[in-house]
């Protein structure tokens, strides 16, 4: 047989080949969350939906109610929004490809600002347009300066906050000023806010300039946050005038999103019991044990204003993150992420996930601290 | 004849697919519109695979799962391929579930097709098809089918239209829309067409349980010799009423799989937990419910196809699927505009430009209401018929 694949698919699959292997049996993976036991509230209008029926296609945009219920919580965070121009998605990962995929021609220039996962960049890459990696502004964080994101030669801007490498926030000034910038530069605006539902202060989603909000791509998720990463419910919010394509192409990739999933998510936004401020006061516990213990271990740490990450400074012991990654695995059998896998900013960091199953990140966590005194200036 | 889509990345305005969904929009403002013009089986996903979903969430077994869906699922459809199909597949290594029928087909071509490549396909058509090869850059060369061969899917047509860009050979058997089947002799042939033309088979069999009079499928994975070449798509949608559980899957060469898998990553992760355990209980249950489905739907094939008798129309021959599609043409008007007034009268179905630009003289009528309510929409389409032909007396 002649050569099966697409020239794209091919360079994706040989892509994701270079990655790293996945975990083996044994080692203790700090790079993935365990899953969330779902509340009580869920699962019961969960069983609810599948005992009225809701098994059939939705419409094909999404359960009109969780779209209308979507739309006010982001309207009153000062991101106006409509259930007209909302799609719910199979996940906020299909929401941010149906979104670059439609929005950005082939051959346009996106500015990516921030530390940014390997398989963003290779969808941007997959879908023919050019990535373009700003580099961190000196002193303040990971996020470029406005002057960067000014001069960048782009059309489009893709950014997430918080930001699900570091878990930094940008304020609402910051996001203004960026915002304001991409404005004045007429670049289409890609925001992922799928990690707003995983803020320590809740209050941090809040966005002051509504006239602003009401002009980007949004995209959503009730991953992380909610802890629903299994349902595969996410969302996207954009202009009505930019929402044909997305529709259009929601239809042809996945015609609906899971049904049952849908009135799951429906119930996460009604939250009688306040599940969620549980839910981040474990995350929160999690944080000050892990930040304390690295510090004690000479491990400086980034301070997260959003779950799951935690990133931590290895250049007193060790200035390569890749090395110092390889050598904790092959001598502690501890998975982290190094830091430059996700741009240049963050080389000389790793990354943890504080939603590893609690006894994993406790020996992880021990294990790195040690590693970090003793083992690894060797 | 062919047609060639364009290396835009954007699927077309105003295509088929979406004039169909303007179509239910008009629909949906009336309350009492029967609806024959969704895909979307009528009847309820069977008990015991609702018991298993809610057992998943009760165990908690809701997290993330891998990319190419869950182990026990794979070893299930892998089982179910031996079984049911002829087709051995690794489910390590070939087996891949996707979050429904729709998304396996999307990333398939996505995953096979670039600029320059030609796809065979038969027409009239699913027009998802269109808009996932146009968005791969590829060109769509269609095949014809045709009323008086009971839209069988003819090999010495596809072989007409091989060029060296020919890349891909669609297989959809039943059809969807016009209910014909690829008959056994048929896939053979065209299985000899593959391997000496040395194409990829995409068969898309997601209407495989559902036939009629008698009538067989052959999976073409099955044949010597193509199991190294075929991407076998379906999906649970149909088969046990699971349309809104998004569950579709596909089994292959480890090559292509695997490409699949890496697009699926980026696309969406992974197809939703619940849904994929529900899938296992539909796979591994008793699948005395498929046959009762069937039933069903016979007896409703039977009954529309003798109100089309009476209206005057013909349909070929429906074999398999869900679907009747009917030659309006002794109506003397398109198909959009018959459409029309059986809007009028309170039913919703599909012109056959829906399903291709060269079928403007027909429609699909769905068999997903039940029996009393499709007596009822054979009556207003009566109606709409008599007032239209009392119109041209």
């Amino acid at each position: 047989m002649g050569r099966a694949l697409s020239a794209r698919a091919a360079r994706l699959t040989n892509g994701l080949a270079a990655e790293d292997e996945a975990p083996a049996m044994g080692e203790i993976d700090l790079t993935s969350a365990e899953a969330a036991p779902i509340p009580f509230h869920v699962r019961e209008a969960a069983e609810a939906a599948l005992d009225r029926g809701e098994t059939h296609y939705t419409t094909r945009p999404g359960v009109t109610m969780l779209r209308e219920a979507i739309a006010r919580h982001l309207t009153g965070e000062g991101f106006p929004a409509s259930a007209e121009a909302m799609l719910i998605t199979n996940g906020g990962t299909e929401a941010l490809y149906i979104a670059l995929q439609t929005l950005l021609a082939p051959g346009q220039r996106i500015a990516v600002a921030g530390p940014t996962a390997a398989n963003i960049v290779a969808m941007i890459r997959f879908i023919g347009a050019e990535p373009i990696l700003l580099p961190a502004a000196r002193g303040v964080g990971f996020m470029p300066s406005v002057a960067a994101i000014e001069e960048a030669d782009a059309e489009a801007i893709l950014l997430a906050t918080p930001s699900p490498v570091t878990g930094q926030a940008l304020s609402s000034e910051e996001l203004a000023m960026i915002l304001a910038a991409a404005r004045r530069r007429e670049m289409t605006v890609f925001l992922d806010r799928s990690l707003a539902t995983a803020l320590y202060d809740p209050s941090r989603a809040r966005f002051t300039d509504p006239t602003l909000g009401a002009q980007v791509v949004q995209i959503g998720s009730f991953s992380t946050g909610h802890g629903l990463t299994g349902w595969r419910v996410g969302w996207l919010a954009a202009p009505e005038a930019l929402m044909k394509r997305p529709r259009d192409l929601k239809q042809a990739m996945s015609i609906c999103t899971t049904a049952v999933s849908q009135f799951a998510a429906m119930a996460v936004l009604d939250d009688p019991e306040d599940w969620a401020a549980a839910r981040r006061a474990e995350f929160a516990r999690r944080r000050d044990a892990a930040r304390t213990l690295l510090g004690e271990a000479g491990l400086a740490t980034v301070e997260p204003d959003a779950y799951p990450a935690l990133l931590a400074d290895i250049r007193a012991v060790e200035e390569d993150d890749r090395r110092f990654a390889a050598r904790l695995r092959a001598e502690r059998g501890v998975v982290v992420q190094p830091g430059s896998t996700f741009g240049p900013a963050t080389a000389g960091f790793i990354r943890l996930d504080l939603g590893a199953p609690e006894s994993a990140l406790r020996d992880g966590i021990e294990r790195l601290a040690m590693f970090a005194t003793r083992d690894a200036a060797r | 004849m062919s047609t060639s889509a364009t290396t835009t990345s954007q699927p077309a305005e105003g295509s088929s697919t979406v004039n169909i969904f303007e179509m239910m929009d008009r629909a949906r403002a009336r309350k009492d519109v029967i609806s024959m013009g969704l895909g979307d089986p009528d009847l309820a996903t069977p008990e015991h695979i609702i018991a298993a979903a809610k057992k998943a969430m009760a165990e908690h077994r809701t997290g993330p799962a891998p990319v190419k869906g869950l182990p026990q699922l794979r070893q299930a459809l892998a089982r179910k391929l031996e079984r049911e199909n002829g087709i051995t597949a690794d489910p390590e290594t070939e087996i891949l579930i996707t979050t429904g029928g729709q998304e396996a087909l999307f990333l398939v071509i996505q995953a096979l097709i670039e600029p320059g490549d030609e796809i065979l396909l038969p027409d009239p058509r699913y027009t998802s098809y269109d808009e996932a090869i146009e968005l791969a850059g590829g060109r769509m060369v269609l095949v014809p089918t045709r009323e008086e061969e009971a839209f069988d899917f003819d090999p010495e047509e596809v072989e007409k239209r091989l060029t060296p860009a020919s890349k891909v050979l669609l297989i959809v058997t039943p059809s969807n829309p016009t209910a014909g089947i690829v008959t056994p002799a048929r896939i053979r042939r065209l299985a000899e067409i593959a391997q000496e033309h040395d194409l990829i088979v995409i068969s898309d069999e997601i209407y495989e349980k559902f036939l009629y009079d008698g009538h067989e499928h052959l999976s073409i994975a099955s044949l010597p010799g193509m199991r190294e070449r075929t991407i076998t798509l379906n999906s649970v949608s149909k088969t046990y009423a699971m349309t809104g559980w998004r569950i579709g899957y596909l089994a292959g060469p480890a090559a292509i799989v695997d490409a699949v898998a890496a697009l699926k990553a980026m696309v969406n992760l992974q197809a939703p937990t619940v849904s994929q355990w529900a899938t296992l209980a539909a796979l591994e249950g008793p699948q005395d419910c498929v046959a009762e489905m069937r039933e069903i739907y016979a007896a409703r094939r039977r009954l529309l196809m003798g109100a089309l008798d009476e209206m005057g129309f013909s349909y070929g021959e429906p074999r398999g699927g869900l679907y009747i599609w009917v030659n309006i043409s002794s109506a003397g008007i398109p198909a959009i505009e018959l459409s029309s007034l059986f809007l009028d009268e309170g039913v919703l179905i599909f012109p056959g430009t829906g399903f291709g630009e060269n079928w403007g003289g027909f429609m699909r009528m769905t068999l997903l209401q039940p029996i009393e309510v499709l007596g009822e929409a054979i009556a207003r389409m009566k109606r709409a018929l008599a007032k239209h032909r009392g119109e041209e007396a």
